[in-house]
């Protein structure tokens, strides 16, 4: 039998050691491809795995409230084009009453 | 459904499942599709073999899911062991085992900052492959339970059917055969950095 003295166990142990290091960096987990997974589930149980569902109600939530700011956007954006047209309009109109009355003032000036 | 599902623990749902419940198949699916990818995809070298091996381990596990009967093993290992069944006919079908490209095995990007490191990298890792590949089944088989799916010597040896005492006496002697075949420099391709690094990986970390 081979005598191996402490300091070749020593040695031993470490290159062990290093072994197992090597093979801690090489076996990563490998990530799976998410369509399989749900594609895998479809063909066994028949319905989408909770992340899918999950995925779904997150994008169906992100739809609804995307659409709701938008239309919030827009119905600001018209009313106060509306609050501006109308400001614009009645001092168009008021200007309007003011020269005709000035006009009128004038034509009865003139006549007399 | 969510939440009843998330409740359930693995014997519950077996039970359940057994009863011909898709939604607890569907949770033990979740919990443990992931797993026997990897074991299966470490295995075989390549993603679509990976997916074709995984879809056939849970079809079989459902097939049979009615006549499990509690054998005093986990789930778990109920389905490594079929998983181990399968890829083990896949490698006896020689011609399509060598249809594999050992490159398709391997991640060689580890997000190395510079790219020659990471080609070094990725030839050491190709390397060290090619000698586990070489190693007998089961060797090949304990080595990925411990390093990809970090399980005990215990739970190894419940799939493997061994004692843990059984376990760590293989898992030693892997070991030392690997060393001895990178030593010994039967890793062809194996850099000489990798060769120094092996030596000095130790002192490194004793450094740090």
């Amino acid at each position: 039998m081979k005598i191996r003295w402490p300091w070749q166990r020593k040695k031993e142990n470490e290159d062990l050691d290093s072994v197992e290091s090597l093979l801690e960096s090489l076996f990563t987990p490998v990530p799976v491809r998410p369509a399989f997974m749900e594609d895998l589930r479809q063909r066994l149980v028949g319905k989408p795995g909770p992340l899918a569902a999950a995925g779904r109600s997150t994008l169906q939530l992100i739809l609804m409230i995307g659409g709701g700011l938008v239309g919030l956007i827009v119905f600001i954006f018209a009313g106060f084009r509306a609050i501006i047209t109308l400001i614009t309009g009645i001092r168009l109109m008021g200007s309007k009453v003011k020269e005709t009355r000035t006009e009128r003032k004038r034509s009865e000036r003139n006549d007399s | 459904m969510a939440d009843k599902q998330i409740e359930l623990s693995d014997e519950d749902a077996l039970v359940l499942a057994s009863k011909g419940d898709k939604d607890s198949f569907g949770m033990l699916y979740d919990k443990y599709a992931g797993r026997i990818y990897n074991y299966i995809y470490y295995r075989t070298g390549n993603q679509f073999d990976a997916e074709d091996l995984t879809a056939r381990v849970f079809f079989r596990a459902m097939k049979h899911i009615t006549r499990y009967v509690d054998r005093g093993i986990p789930f778990s290992a109920w389905l490594y062991r079929i998983a181990h069944n399968l890829v083990a006919n896949w490698h006896r079908d020689g011609a399509r085992r060598q249809e594999v490209a050992l490159e398709d095995g391997v991640q060689i990007d580890k997000g190395e900052a510079h790219p020659e490191v990471a080609i070094v990298r990725g030839e050491e890792d190709l390397a060290l492959m090619a000698l586990i590949r070489n190693l007998p089944e089961e060797r090949q088989q304990l080595l990925i339970l411990k390093f990809v799916e970090h399980l005990s010597n215990a739970d190894i040896g419940e799939i493997m059917d061994r004692t843990e005492g059984a376990i760590k006496s293989l898992y030693h002697r892997t070991l030392i055969a690997l060393r001895d075949d990178i030593l010994n420099g039967r890793a062809k391709g194996f850099s000489r950095e990798a060769l120094t690094r092996l030596q000095t990986l130790d002192n490194e970390t004793k450094g740090k």
